[in-house]
């Protein structure tokens, strides 16, 4: 560790942070509000705000930028230099002493402090694997946009994923900054590096990808039983799904990441490995990761389900309705006989939970298969909790019921 | 028209320094993690006075390693971007030119881009290639607009133009066809970011590269003066019209290639900055352009002030801020101008 890094005013720091938490009390209440507000608004607006990242049209970041600010300008004007990070004091004050050397996922040389005690993350892939893998307390600071488990929307967030603030990061005092190449830049890496800070990437472009990846960052932080055993449980899970699916025809889907202009999911992406190994197939066969597509296309091809990942279940209904009144739309039999599937957000999300959404998936493509599910077709979230606590993943709702697969 | 003193010279830029110093003071203080004035006083005079083994390690962490370095970083590159659109201003004989007029950003953004799809792990390679992009623009700029073996404005202007929208066509087609992961921050550094910690070394390259391509824009501001008044009444005047052109073309085009190598392009501060410091001080050259360096610096640090803090942690763009703070401001000085 750098000397610049080494925390040697034990004093200073807790002045700060008693300084910081008076002026938060005072707001707490008032700050947790706004923040919440903004969110749901900024929520509202945004249609798969994950997936929104990846799009990686350079447009769409623009305009998202343009959103953004226009949905939550107001509150902190009024509030401003209320709602912000603090610097925390560490919770114990002997920097580590040993570091290991590792490669991470995108070729770079890291030398990471043992034990990692402090871990920012600066996706929310990776704050989900962080979860998962028992770390989530030691998870320091995520990003605006980790909102799952429910847990990570109250750690100390550090702005969005394309741009953090590299000074909110460096007063949490990480011992390691995960990142992941599929959204975060290049450059904020280069910026934390030169800081002194240990910064890991991941990169995982399959489902096989995602689960070695986990296991491995379980290693990284001490947790490498828990990795082994939580990869262990969802190659099982995945390995069930294909038992039942062995033998079928793969059917014909359009995973919709994005509606206006119609952008899906090319090969070489873990989403479009997620769908094969749920039993759906992509018309869509680019070498693009996220293509954009000309709907003139998805008619000729006639996909027998539209696949939609979106937790804001409104939203989607609202937006489906819309889609069967449009010209080119109607056009499409998927749309005219509602053989749509809406997924939650899991299967968007390089992280373990992307097994969930597979077992989603394919219980909406193969009712049968999946025994008891057929109930559940067409019944908007009715009976998800009961399903929940049984370990069941379900599909938020699907309307797969009428016309069924031709 | 007032006579132009060394002594107005003077007391203009003193004024601006001192609204320059208040102007970092506060973006010393304000940030994702605050601290008050009096830590930030006391923190300073420890580190002046030598007993910088006091000095916290959040404050050296903080102050020195990260906000410092970018409000330098944005002090430099808002000069730089002032100067050059004063003198592009000037060559161009064009209200409207800024630095950007003749293509050197969409130069510096495909080198950036090209460098980013090529090697992006590789640190300082996107400051590195975008001034190689800037500089080949600049080139191929200077070739494309000369008429008779010497540059004239209208064909340099509309040779600039054309190049600008060739670059940025290829930018397009870039960004969506190849569509690399790597490419995702490109849209923020396309509107200007100063977030990018930079080593030490490339700041004082900076600073050189600023003083150096400034100074000798000053040197030719008695002769801008004169230019403003048309080419052919200057060469009757004794000015060497071809030498002023060169001069004024490299220095300015240098000066926005470092900034935007840096920082991406930042747009509206190197139109509008020179624009409200002729109405506040005068067109004259010899004081616009020290006026517009402070000017323009002052105009980044404030933008990027607030693009820091309005909704932190999250940070704006800076050149959406320069464009929301500086329409307005210029809107009004030009109102009251007029009234």
């Amino acid at each position: 560790m750098p000397p610049h890094l080494m925390p040697s005013h034990a004093a200073y720091s807790s002045q700060l942070a008693n300084m910081t938490l008076k002026r938060h009390s005072l707001f707490h209440g008032a700050t947790l509000f706004i923040k919440d507000t903004s969110r749901r608004i900024h929520l509202a607006l945004t249609h798969a705000f994950l997936v929104r990242w990846m799009v990686t049209l350079a447009i769409g970041d623009v305009l998202f930028v343009g959103l953004r600010t226009g949905s939550v300008m107001i509150a902190p004007l009024l509030l401003c230099g209320v709602a912000r990070p603090q610097a925390m004091p560490r919770d114990d004050l002997t920097a580590s002493t040993s570091r290991i050397e590792v490669k991470d996922e995108t070729g770079r040389t890291v030398q990471i402090p043992q034990p990692v005690r402090r871990i920012v993350s600066l996706a929310p892939s990776v704050t989900e694997t962080l979860f998962a893998l028992g770390a989530g307390d030691r998870l320091v600071g995520d990003t605006d946009f980790c909102d799952y488990p429910p847990e990570a929307r109250r750690k100390v967030h550090i702005g969005g994923p394309v741009n953090p603030n590299i000074e909110a990061i460096a007063a949490l005092h990480p011992d390691l900054v995960v990142v992941t190449r599929e959204i975060n830049r290049p450059d904020s890496v280069h910026s934390l590096e030169h800081l002194g800070m240990a910064v890991y990437a991941t990169d995982p472009q399959t489902v096989e990808q995602v689960l070695t990846s986990t296991e491995r960052l379980g290693q990284l932080l001490g947790a490498a039983d828990a990795g082994r055993l939580l990869v262990a449980k969802l190659r099982m899970r995945l390995d069930e799904v294909e038992r039942r699916l062995a033998g079928l025809p793969a059917k014909n889907v359009l995973m919709v990441v994005w509606l206006d202009p119609v952008i899906t999911v090319g090969r070489n992406t873990f989403l479009d490995d997620a769908l094969r190994r749920a039993g759906a197939r992509s018309v869509i066969d680019s070498p693009q990761s996220w293509p954009t597509i000309d709907l003139e296309q998805v008619v000729r091809l006639q996909p027998d389900y539209l696949i939609i990942s979106n937790d804001n279940v409104k939203q989607v209904q609202r937006e489906l309705a819309e889609l069967q009144q449009r010209p080119g739309w109607r056009r499409l039999g998927a749309v005219r006989s509602r053989r749509f599937v809406v997924l939650s957000e899991a299967i968007s999300h390089p992280s373990p939970r992307l097994v969930d959404g597979i077992e989603q998936l394919a219980r909406a493509l193969y009712p049968s298969e999946f025994g008891t599910h057929a109930a559940f077709v067409g019944e908007p979230r009715r009976n998800r909790w009961k399903f929940a606590i049984a370990g069941i993943p379900q599909p938020l709702f699907s309307f797969t019921q009428t016309g069924g697969c031709p | 028209m007032k006579r132009l003193t060394l002594r107005r010279v003077l007391w203009s830029c003193a004024l601006l320094a001192t609204v320059l110093l208040g102007i970092v003071a506060l973006a010393l203080r304000l940030g994702a993690v605050p601290f008050s004035f009096g830590d930030l006083g006391q923190n300073l005079w420890w580190f002046v006075s030598g007993q910088s083994e006091k000095v916290s390690t959040d404050f050296r962490l903080i102050m020195v390693d990260i906000r410092l370095p970018r409000i330098l970083l944005g002090i430099v590159v808002g000069a730089a971007l002032s100067v050059a659109g004063a003198g592009f201003q000037a060559l161009l004989r064009n209200p409207l030119a800024d630095p950007y007029v003749l293509g050197v950003s969409s130069g510096a953004a495909l080198g950036a881009i090209l460098a980013l799809l090529a090697a992006p792990a590789v640190p300082l390679i996107t400051p590195a290639a975008a001034f190689l992009g800037a500089a080949a623009t600049i080139a191929a700029v200077y070739f494309l607009g000369r008429r008779q073996g010497q540059l004239d404005s209208s064909t340099l202007l509309l040779a600039g133009i054309v190049t600008a929208s060739f670059l940025t066509a290829m930018i397009m087609f870039l960004m969506t066809s190849l569509a690399s992961r790597d490419l995702r921050g490109i849209s923020f550094w396309l509107m200007g970011d100063l977030s990018a910690s930079l080593p030490r070394g490339l700041l004082w390259i900076l600073i050189t590269g600023f003083f150096a391509a400034a100074g000798a824009i000053l040197t030719t501001a008695s002769d801008l003066n004169v230019l403003l008044a048309g080419e052919r009444e200057a060469m009757h005047l004794g000015v060497n019209v071809t030498r002023v052109k060169l001069v004024v073309y490299i220095s300015a085009s240098v000066l926005t290639g470092l900034a935007v190598s840096v920082s991406g392009a930042i747009g509206y501060v190197g139109l509008l900055v020179p624009h409200v410091m002729r109405m506040l001080f005068g067109s004259d050259y010899r004081l616009l352009i020290p006026t517009s360096a402070l000017g323009g610096a002052i105009a980044i640090v404030l933008a990027d002030t607030l693009a820091r803090t309005l909704i932190a942690p999250t940070q704006l763009p800076v050149g959406a801020m320069t464009a929301m703070a500086g329409a307005p401001v210029f809107i009004y000085l030009l109102r009251r101008r007029l009234a």
